[in-house]
């Protein structure tokens, strides 16, 4: 049986500001990949690091519970080992609840949603440039966000919860396993 | 941020029936979890998966696959509270995991607690001539061996529909109805006909009306 396996976890906390909506904002990443995905070059298990959770506190914590529904049947392994849904959302809580900004690495605006998504019509009356992008066979709608504009993203959670961390936002400059 | 303005629901109980081994093929356990909420004073059991179309057991991690997709994020926010008060999801899903620990038999369910788990199958009888299941396993070569066993209870309304109730704690009931959903499901899935396989709950307000009795779960 295939399964996800985490290896690192990193986290970033913007503190309350009237433009995060007045409460403290988290953006968590990890460094994930299958099990039976290796790279053909090294013959490593294959991994990224993805924005995998974003928001407010709550935000965050219910998306660690939906992450943690995959834990008891397996298809969710932190360090590659068995972990309850239990186990898997304390970690998370701690992360939220000691999060720091990571001393390496940063956290950038990336928005790539499906065309028909209804971010895309939210975006273009904001004013934001949308181009079209394919990948991996597919198209994709990608609103253009500078660095500056980068506490949009969580605007856009509050309004469309059901777009994940990896929709919204990337990382770069983190340490690979 | 999304404002709820739904009052949050309020859960009194949980209780997890299992199904005796050969109510499917799979060889884990299969369950039927049951979540007890307070809803103007009455005590309301509900499947935490419910479908129309199908009868599907839940295996034990498919509990907490459910709860985590729904109920257990609610606590997050309060949209769910546990006999009146918050409480951490992490909590939440131990309270179920301790229930899945104190699971009974469906006849213990509707003696002890009264709900009663009913399956309820409802189709044009003349579309299911000759269907038979997915499943090697099926006891049933074709649907009209079904039918004959349960011949007595298979109501046929006049324009030609069947409807039967089995009773989850009779024998052989959880099978039967498993496997006839299937010949049902895979006769009439793709066709535009009204059908029907799914799990209902029964309660007995004498029973289920005391508070006490899900103390079995909670334990």
């Amino acid at each position: 049986m295939s399964y996800r396996i985490e290896y690192q976890w990193a986290s970033w906390k913007l503190a309350a500001s009237p433009v995060l909506g007045g409460v403290d904002r988290f953006v968590i990443a990890i460094e994930g990949g299958d099990n039976n995905l290796r790279d053909a070059m090294t013959g490593k298990r294959a991994r990224s690091w993805d924005v995998c959770m974003l928001g407010s506190r709550e935000q965050v914590l219910r998306q660690a519970v939906d992450f943690a529904g995959a834990c008891e049947g397996g298809s969710l392994k932190p360090g590659s080992r068995d972990c309850t849904p239990e186990a898997y959302i304390r970690r998370i809580r701690r992360l939220v609840e000691g999060a720091t900004t990571s001393a390496s690495g940063r956290w950038y605006p990336s928005v790539r949603i499906a065309e028909t998504h209804p971010l895309v019509g939210h975006a273009k009356q904001m004013g934001l440039p949308v181009e079209r992008e394919q990948r991996y066979g597919s198209w994709f709608a990608s609103v253009r966000i500078n660095d500056e504009q980068r506490e949009l993203v969580f605007a856009f959670v509050d309004r469309f919860p059901d777009l994940r961390g990896w929709h919204l936002a990337a990382v770069s400059g983190l340490p690979a396993s | 941020m999304v404002a709820y303005t739904a009052p949050p629901a309020n859960e009194v109980g949980r209780v997890i029936i299992h199904l005796p081994d050969n109510a499917t093929f799979y060889r884990n356990r299969s369950y039927l979890p049951i979540a007890i909420d307070l809803v103007d004073g009455k005590q309301i059991p509900s499947l935490l998966r419910s479908d129309e179309h199908g009868i599907d057991y839940t295996a034990g991690y498919e509990i907490f696959s459910a709860l985590c997709s729904d109920r257990a994020q609610r606590t997050v926010d309060r949209r769910l509270l546990v006999d009146g008060a918050p409480i951490t999801p992490e909590r939440y899903l131990s309270l179920w995991r301790s229930a899945i620990g104190c699971s009974m038999p469906p006849e213990e369910a509707s003696k002890t607690l009264g709900i009663q788990a009913v399956a309820v199958l409802r189709a044009p009888l003349a579309a299911m001539a000759g269907a038979s299941s997915s499943w090697t396993s099926c006891p049933f070569g074709a649907f009209e061996a079904f039918q004959a066993k349960y011949r007595r209870e298979l109501n046929v309304s006049d324009d030609g529909v069947f409807t039967l109730e089995l009773d989850l704690a009779r024998p052989e009931a959880a099978r039967d109805a498993y496997y006839a959903a299937s010949m049902v499901s895979t006769r009439l899935r793709h066709r535009a006909i009204v059908w029907r396989a799914s799990i209902e709950l029964r309660t007995s307000s004498r029973q289920v009306g005391q508070v006490s009795l899900f103390a079995i779960a909670e334990a």
